[in-house]
């Protein structure tokens, strides 16, 4: 059994074998690598894709806060304002649908009964 | 070198930069090829990391700060390429890094630029079974015969723990070595 002692023995070569001119060419090869890093070109359309996203990004914020501003439209709309726009209801059906209570209330809120208007109903109603 | 301020200086410079990076090429070209040939083993592979390590140094020069000398920073970028580059296989080809360092020992033998005897492709063999770490010290202490000052600077470990680590490659290797 051969005994190995790495220290003293005569080193053992790796054995790695490089192409001839490697490193000649090498040098050349990164040298023109690096040039071409620094000069670094934008071409137009790089230009024209950064408006391109910039208008489509303006686009799509917009429309989203104008569904989200109408959004907050439809939840505020009293049911008055329902009732008025929504033509499929009849002005029976509304009258069918209120107490006598309510009726009294409407008249209050009209002011119905002031001075001038019933001395206007006695002029020219009876 | 003389006067490192001096020259990253001129490697940051525009006017001087084109000269001076050509110099550190030189300089270095030769030992981080054979630094980063001795993790990966195939030429055509050293020849890629090598470009990107490069590349790495062109790019990052402005923010190299001087607190370590370019020497080992640059060790350092060759280093972390190196793995990085393996892990990366390992992580294509769906295996661990252990078993690409194997492939590549196997390849070994019908590499045209691998005229290793039985004895060379043997030791290795006998490298590829050392942990990571102990793996490192020993390429850069046996083949690139660099000082543990160096080794220390560059992977940033005690020279003692260097000394320790390359201690027990070296014996596990002869023992490696010495079994057929």
């Amino acid at each position: 059994m051969k005994q190995f002692d790495l220290d003293n023995d005569p080193k053992i070569d790796s054995g790695f074998r490089i192409p001839e001119n490697y490193f000649e060419q090498f040098e050349t090869k990164i040298m023109s690598q690096i040039s071409e890093k620094e000069v670094k070109v934008i071409s137009i359309f790089e230009t024209r894709k950064f408006w391109f996203s910039a208008v489509a990004a303006v686009f799509v914020i917009g429309l989203f806060t104008t569904m989200y501003l109408n959004n907050i439209k439809t939840e505020n709309i009293s049911t008055e304002d329902y009732l008025a726009c929504a033509t499929t209801i009849s002005t029976e059906d509304i009258i069918e649908n209120l107490s006598d209570d309510d009726i009294t209330a409407i008249e209050e809120s009209l002011d119905l009964y002031d001075q001038d208007t019933q001395n206007y109903a006695k002029e020219y109603l009876y | 070198m003389q006067d490192e301020k001096a020259f990253i200086a001129e490697l940051l410079n525009p006017k001087t930069q084109n000269d001076a990076f050509r110099k550190l090429l030189q300089l270095y070209q030769k030992p981080l090829y054979h630094h980063v040939r001795n993790m990966v083993l195939s030429h055509d592979d050293a020849d890629d990391v090598l470009q990107n390590v490069f590349v790495k140094v062109f790019q990052n020069l402005k923010n190299f700060k001087g607190d370590s000398k370019l020497f080992s920073w640059m060790y350092r970028i060759a280093t972390n390429e190196a793995i990085t580059f393996m892990q990366q296989r390992a992580k294509k080809s769906g295996i661990s890094s252990e078993e690409v360092q194997q492939k590549a020992i196997n390849k070994l033998e019908s590499d045209v630029y691998f005229d290793g005897n039985e004895i060379q492709l043997k030791l290795q063999k006998a490298i590829a079974i050392l942990p990571e770490k102990q793996q490192l010290v020993f390429k850069m202490k046996y083949f690139e015969e660099l000082k543990y000052e160096q080794i220390a600077e560059i992977t940033g470990t005690s020279v003692g723990g260097l000394k320790a680590s390359y201690f027990h490659a070296v014996k596990k290797i002869e023992d490696f070595l010495k079994t057929d």
